[in-house]
């Protein structure tokens, strides 16, 4: 049998990004700019997200919210797409959907605490119905050493919506040590 | 393997298998209500652990006088930080909801006031697709799970890594 060589230092290592975004109603754009560390190029495989949308409840949730993305690497000064595109295109979105409140009604399942609570509270004190999300299209985009992943989102807001607006963006991939660095050797 | 056009080979498929087996390592917790707690995971002493993927569940419960103690509130309370403990090697950069990775995901819990009351206790999810999560976790570490619960109540939440175990001691002879 072939010598197996395992190789834990070199080896590519899973990171998870994740960012919670408040917008109020009209506020339409963002930036989600994550730092590369220094070594390592990002194999960023998917993206998964969840917004609270303030429908009614007998809407399909997801609808009332639209969120665009946006990928450019930024070495190249590149889009990686020739229009923004809805996020629903490529993840099944979790929504914060409909939930029970223990008594047989339905309420929305956006729940904000307004107890003192022993956790920090960056945008925290609000969560989401516990909805899976689900499918995900692979995007293998490719961030290369000392670039910044740069994601741009767009949100629409349908004007008849009140109220801030809650999305959770959890980006899937993967460290690659870039193995030419010095670092390595 | 089609067993009717391939000779088995005993021998081959023993030595096979001393070198590497599918194994699952599980993870279990419960956070107390509002509050903060690291849970781990023994790699032992076994070998090398390869993650494939990892599958989880957790409760969504919040306090209740009426039903006591506790009702089914469907919301993901839970967050959490995976690490490496080997080199404390941060594998999040934040702490995750739960619910943004883990299928199935919502679980149905003992703790319910509602159990009994199959109109107002919602089900749990279904498994879905389980979480890519390839990494090789090196012999005697551990998989630390720092994990956060901003509900009334305590949860409990079980994580499943899939992967291949890599024993050591079978590896020896191939070190030279």
């Amino acid at each position: 049998m072939q010598k197996i060589n395992i190789d834990i230092i070199r080896q590519s290592i899973p990171m998870f990004f994740y960012k919670r975004i408040k917008w109020a109603k009209n506020e339409i754009t963002t930036y989600l700019v994550i730092p590369i560390d220094i070594g390592y190029n990002y194999l960023l495989r998917t993206i998964r997200t969840k917004w609270n949308s303030h429908l009614q409840l007998d809407s399909p949730p997801h609808l009332a919210v639209r969120m665009r993305a946006g990928f450019i690497q930024q070495h190249a000064n590149r889009e990686l797409q020739n229009l923004r595109y809805d996020l629903s295109l490529i993840s099944t979105p979790g929504t914060d959907g409909k939930v029970s409140n223990g008594t047989g009604t339905l309420q929305q399942g956006v729940q904000i605490i307004t107890e003192t609570i022993p956790v920090d509270l960056k945008n925290f004190g609000v969560n989401f119905s516990a909805t899976p999300t689900q499918n995900n299209i692979i995007l293998n985009h490719y961030y290369q050493r000392r670039e910044s992943l740069d994601l741009r989102l767009e949100f629409t807001a349908y004007p008849t919506r009140e109220g801030a607006f809650y999305g959770d963006i959890l980006l899937e991939g993967y460290y690659i040590p870039d193995r030419s660095r010095q670092e390595w050797d | 393997m089609n067993m009717f056009a391939n000779v088995i080979n005993p021998d081959k498929i023993l030595k096979l298998q001393n070198l590497q087996y599918s194994e699952k390592l599980l993870l279990s917790d419960t956070v107390p209500a509002g509050g903060q707690q690291l849970a781990s995971v023994d790699i032992s002493s076994l070998g090398n652990f390869y993650c494939q993927y990892m599958t989880g569940h957790f409760e969504t419960l919040r306090v209740s006088t009426d039903p006591l103690p506790a009702i089914d509130d469907g919301i993901s309370h839970l967050r959490g930080k995976l690490s490496d403990g080997s080199n404390q090697r941060q594998l999040f950069n934040d702490y995750v909801p739960l619910d943004l990775f883990l299928s199935p995901g919502r679980i149905v819990s003992p703790n319910d006031g509602n159990l009994m009351d199959l109109t107002k206790t919602a089900p749990g999810n279904a498994l879905f697709y389980p979480q890519p999560f390839v990494y090789m976790f090196p012999v005697n570490s551990k998989i630390l799970f720092d994990v956060k619960n901003d509900s009334t109540y305590k949860l409990k939440y079980e994580i499943l890594f899939h992967g291949i175990r890599l024993p050591i001691a079978s590896r020896e002879k191939y070190k030279k």
